[in-house]
């Protein structure tokens, strides 16, 4: 029965901030009025990072006395979860809607409330990217972070690039190495890389295939076509989440968590 | 059902969070962090006025590239104008969903972006934009250029004569960069704010 009643409560607080919405004045100018869908969609991932730190509203202002009011941080937070989700409608099975229910406590926790900072190692992307190598259509997952310059300038870089296109090749690994022990001997063994033709199978498989990547590329034997969909990963201690853009019609699109994890 | 699963769900957010709004606070290291790689508050202001300006004038152009009913040379005007809000070698990349949900992706410089919008097989087009223009934060860039990211809507109808033959509505996100540009008339250095590549997807057709 308490649980009823709050339901019910919570269903009248979700309405109501609906509502609330629909009573923003919209600027009329020579262009058109836009769609409530539009202003509830999450259309760029900084906009889903200013909503999860809950810092704009729907229309991209400053969070407001009145805004918070209406739409409490958790309300907030759960309109960035994909809804459509099968583990989210499914009625036979409650589990990954128990973890979000836990999710949104964690970030919240009025004692440490947490949030998203572009620039403290939290976030990476991957992109999924259409080459051509060596005549042939191809696809490659490119991992890209967020890096911080001396001089407080920002940018992206490559962290990675995973593909089976640059399998090396077995017998190259039996014949180039550093045997398992030599860190016992000051890694001497280092020394042959020397004599190596090809030092690409002295490196870990994503240093290795992000180097063949890029000189693919200046070889002229990768070209980049297009970029086919980005996913962005975010750690929390003891979390991760993972971001993808749903392109539909609908008041839960955009920029919404696909999926939730606990980051043992 | 769905629904009631939904408003479980939202309940159980509900259930865990208690009624009270939370406090959020980024720590003073990380507020520091960011303070120092974006602007201040009011150059954000003066730049997210500036981007809007400069996006409303690359939506006039393309109303007039696309509008069959005006005289070629003010269309042809507004083709060269377009081009110049644009850096050099700006790209549009345009993604369609599939019935089959798949994704088509086609990428096109700008200036044949242009060209095709000018010389599409229809006897008349319209094309408006919703109000809503979305401008994200400005960062500075390791060449000392500040970086943001403006979204709008469009919605574009295509005519045979009297009758729609094809209509769509495109989210576009186009990439701002604001340069410092020597102005050689009063001999100064001023921020002129560019349009860059700009990806589009396609969020309704009918």
């Amino acid at each position: 029965m308490k649980i009823t009643k709050l339901f019910a409560l919570a269903i009248f607080l979700f309405a109501n901030a609906i509502n609330s919405f629909s009573q923003f004045k919209i600027a009329t100018d020579a262009n058109i009025q836009t769609p409530k869908e539009y202003y509830l969609q999450v259309k760029q991932f900084g906009e889903f990072l200013n909503r999860f730190n809950y810092k704009t509203d729907w229309k991209g202002n400053q969070i407001n006395e009145e805004f918070a009011k209406k739409i409490h941080r958790n309300t907030y937070l759960l309109s960035l979860i994909n809804q459509e989700d099968q583990r989210i409608t499914n009625p036979n099975d409650s589990s990954y809607r128990v973890i979000c229910s836990e999710f949104i406590k964690f970030i919240i926790n009025p004692e440490k409330p947490q949030e998203i900072n572009l620039y403290s190692g939290q976030v990476k992307a991957q992109a999924l990217v259409n080459i051509i190598c060596f005549g042939k259509a191809a696809q490659v997952k490119v991992e890209m972070i967020p890096d911080v310059l001396s001089d407080r300038s920002a940018r992206w870089v490559i962290n990675g690039v995973e593909s089976d296109l640059f399998a090396q090749n077995a017998d190259s690994i039996k014949q180039r190495f550093i045997a398992p022990n030599s860190h016992e001997t000051n890694f001497i063994n280092l020394k042959r890389l020397n004599e190596s033709p090809n030092g690409i199978y002295y490196l870990s498989t994503p240093v290795a295939n992000t180097i063949t990547f890029i000189k693919g590329i200046e070889q002229k034997k990768i070209q980049i076509q297009n970029i086919e969909k980005v996913t962005f990963q975010i750690t929390f201690p003891g979390w991760i989440i993972t971001v993808d853009e749903f392109t539909r019609n609908s008041n839960n699109s955009g920029w919404l968590i696909s999926d939730i994890k606990r980051d043992y | 059902m769905r629904y009631l699963l939904i408003v479980s769900f939202v309940g159980m957010a509900f259930l865990a969070s208690g009624q009270e709004p939370t406090k959020t606070a980024a720590s003073s290291k990380e507020a520091k962090l960011v303070d120092e790689i974006s602007l201040s508050d009011s150059d954000i202001e003066v730049f997210k006025e500036q981007t809007k300006q400069k996006v409303e004038e690359f939506q006039q152009h393309i109303v007039t590239i696309g509008s069959k009913d005006q005289p070629t040379e003010k269309r042809n005007m507004a083709e060269k104008e377009a081009l110049k809000l644009f850096f050099k070698g700006a790209e549009m990349q345009i993604s369609t969903i599939n019935t089959d949900g798949t994704v088509s992706i086609m990428s096109r410089p700008m200036e044949k972006y242009l060209a095709r919008l000018k010389s599409l097989p229809f006897t008349a087009v319209v094309i408006k934009f919703y109000d809503l223009v979305y401008i994200s934060s400005f960062t500075r860039g390791p060449d000392g250029r500040y970086y943001s990211s403006a979204t709008v809507i469009q919605e574009f109808t295509g005519f045979s004569g009297d009758n729609i033959v094809y209509k769509d509505v495109t989210k576009k996100e186009i990439e701002i960069v604001v340069d410092l540009v020597e102005d050689k008339f009063f001999n100064e250095k001023k921020w002129k704010v560019f349009l860059g590549n700009i990806k589009a997807t396609e969020t309704r057709k009918s």
